[in-house]
């Protein structure tokens, strides 16, 4: 390999004249939107504000008329949304590229809406000798973080919240960016470095050394990562090293870090998992809080684990893995808000409720249910974040397409559906 | 947008928006996902209006703020979950085989060398200016090429490797 082969190798890439303009275009179209949302933000503001002095107002004079529902603010608020810019009229809507995937993921995520396809992320099929192997692929799979809804029933445990989404719009409000702000400020400081460049309302910040901390609001978290080696970690330090002795490397540079910011009176530790593909590995550990009562402790699971990142491209090849970043929840020190205790449904009104529906042309029978388990959907958008079951289905029969013979061993399908009633479903 | 302020910006982006491109295709592995970062890295100058020295400046900010974004896409783990390599046939104009290979293991080398690997390689940038432009030490610069000179080297073969 020769060095003009990897500049040769970029040039094959570019976009042509015709795609050039059409990028124009649509940085055009996308900063008209951002300042259309920023009018209706001002407007939302400004509405709050003349309903606020007009219930105030109300208050005063002893109306006796019910605040909330007075005409007066609804005519105020015809007016302004009347208001709106003259410039409106030009905004083109943004293209829904990104809105229609997670759409479509949404939808894989709702009740039995099954994967066309069995494997890909690893939780749409399961091929097992018995219910006991299925345990052990659960307990390695990434994607399983649910609790057993026996151990629920053990404790008793009849309903579950239902939680708001703190960032239901994907936008985080003056206050919660200050919140976060303040955190990642707060981690700034701790590190002991110089922030070098920020954005406006600096829930992105980079420090000295390549660090950034950033606010992730899709996953609900504080990322913080480098692009630079810590001084002391060198390719020497590395060589050699098992899995666990190069994470052990890291883990004594950046757990104290992240330790004095955390407040667990008890942290556990995880190497929970190795994912894996053709060209890389990747590994994640992961601290939590050990609690004795169960349904505190499932709580934390869901909410509240802070999980360190590493991978490296091949690393059974002898490649170097590499720190790529620590995730720590959002919740962790702003607690979502409790919109209501719900009752869980029971499998036998899951059933029930959704009596007639198929999976892979097998009709949904309680006898077919061979584990389930609550977990919380929490999809960015969504209003409402939900307990969610996760139905194990053992197929009597592989489906159509499927060259598989099931004499000798089971197929389970996982799909999932809302344990509580649908108006907590997205935007009901 | 007034005119001259329109005409200035368009300026700026048919001189940017090549490497910027290829930066973030470098990074996203996908031209729907490159097309998003590289209309971000835009309306952030849009925005920003960063007052550049002369055009190698204007060109490093360019390169690393692209950088910049797709590495915090790419921090979305909801993302990384669901994204494929995509079609990265689709855009990429082969001239032959091997070039198309070298160009996947670009794609496949770590995030943390590809700037620095697109900047020494691409641009010309030396590992000062490099070091200058990332806000990091020349010697992490330097770790960073060799690391991902070495990975390519590996998976590419290294007889005519240049140092």
């Amino acid at each position: 390999m020769k060095n003009k082969d990897v500049r040769q190798a970029f040039t094959s890439i570019e976009l042509n004249d015709e795609q050039k303009e059409q990028m124009l275009e649509k940085i055009y179209q996308r900063k008209k939107q951002k300042k259309r949302t920023q009018m209706i933000a001002l407007a939302a503001g400004i509405l709050v504000l003349i309903t606020s002095l007009l219930l105030l107002q109300n208050f005063l004079d002893g109306g006796g008329q019910d605040p909330l529902h007075g005409e007066d603010e609804y005519e105020n608020d015809e007016e302004i949304v009347e208001d709106d810019p003259d410039e409106d009229d030009e905004i083109v809507e943004e293209p829904k590229d990104d809105e229609e995937e997670q759409e479509e993921d949404f939808e894989r995520y709702i009740a039995f809406e099954i994967p066309p396809h069995p494997g890909g992320m690893g939780d749409e099929l399961y091929m097992v000798d018995d219910l006991s192997e299925l345990e052990l692929k659960l307990r390695d799979s990434p994607w399983h973080s649910g609790i057993d809804v026996n151990k629920l029933q053990e404790l008793g445990v009849a309903s579950m919240p239902v939680f708001m989404n703190p960032f239901p719009s994907g936008m985080s409000t003056p206050e919660q960016a200050e919140k976060s702000n303040t955190f990642i400020v707060k981690f700034a400081e701790k590190l002991g470095l110089e922030i070098v460049d920020e954005d406006e309302r600096r829930l992105e910040i980079t420090l000295e050394n390549g660090i950034t901390l950033q606010m992730n609001l899709m996953d609900l978290s504080i990322i913080v990562s480098t692009d630079q080696e810590p001084e002391t970690i060198t390719e020497d330090t590395l060589r050699g090293k098992s899995i666990e002795e190069t994470i052990e490397i890291y883990q004594e540079y950046y757990f104290p870090i992240v330790e004095d910011l955390i407040s667990y009176r008890n942290p556990q530790r995880d190497l929970s998992y190795r994912l894996s593909d053709t060209t890389w590995s990747e590994f994640r550990v992961n601290y939590l809080e050990a609690f004795e009562n169960p349904k505190e402790q499932f709580f934390h699971e869901q909410f509240n684990q802070i999980q360190f990142q590493y991978w490296a491209t091949d690393y059974s090849e002898g490649d170097p893995m590499d720190f790529q970043g620590v995730s720590i929840p959002y919740y962790h020190f702003t607690p979502f808000e409790v919109l209501d205790e719900i009752p869980l449904k029971t499998l036998e009104e899951i059933v029930e409720e959704h009596k007639g529906r198929e999976i892979f042309g097998q009709k949904l029978k309680l006898e077919h249910i061979v584990r389930a388990e609550v977990f919380y959907y929490t999809f960015p958008t969504a209003p409402y974040f939900p307990p969610v079951y996760k139905l194990y289905i053992k197929m009597e029969n592989a489906p159509e397409n499927f060259d598989i013979d099931l004499e000798d061993q089971m197929m389970i399908v996982p799909i999932e559906v809302l344990a509580v009633p649908e108006k907590y479903d997205r935007e009901q | 947008m007034l005119s001259t302020a329109k005409d200035e910006f368009e300026a700026l982006y048919h001189r940017n928006v090549d490497h910027v491109f290829r930066v973030c295709f470098m990074f996203m592995k996908n031209s729907s996902e490159a097309e998003d970062a590289l209309q971000e890295t835009f309306l952030r100058a849009m925005e920003k209006a960063p007052p550049f020295k002369n055009e190698g400046h204007e060109k490093g900010w360019f390169v690393v703020t692209a950088s910049n974004i797709c590495k915090n896409k790419l921090k979305h783990w909801f993302r990384k979950k669901r994204t494929g390599d995509g079609d990265r046939l689709e855009l990429v104009k082969h001239r032959d085989h091997y070039e198309f290979e070298v160009f996947d293991e670009i794609l496949a080398l770590p995030e943390k060398y590809k700037t620095a690997i697109y900047l020494y390689y691409y641009e010309g940038y030396t590992s000062v200016e490099i070091a200058e432009l990332l806000g990091a030490k020349e010697a992490t610069v330097r770790s960073q090429l060799a690391r991902g000179r070495d990975m390519l080297k590996k998976t590419l073969g290294g007889e005519e490797y240049e140092k």
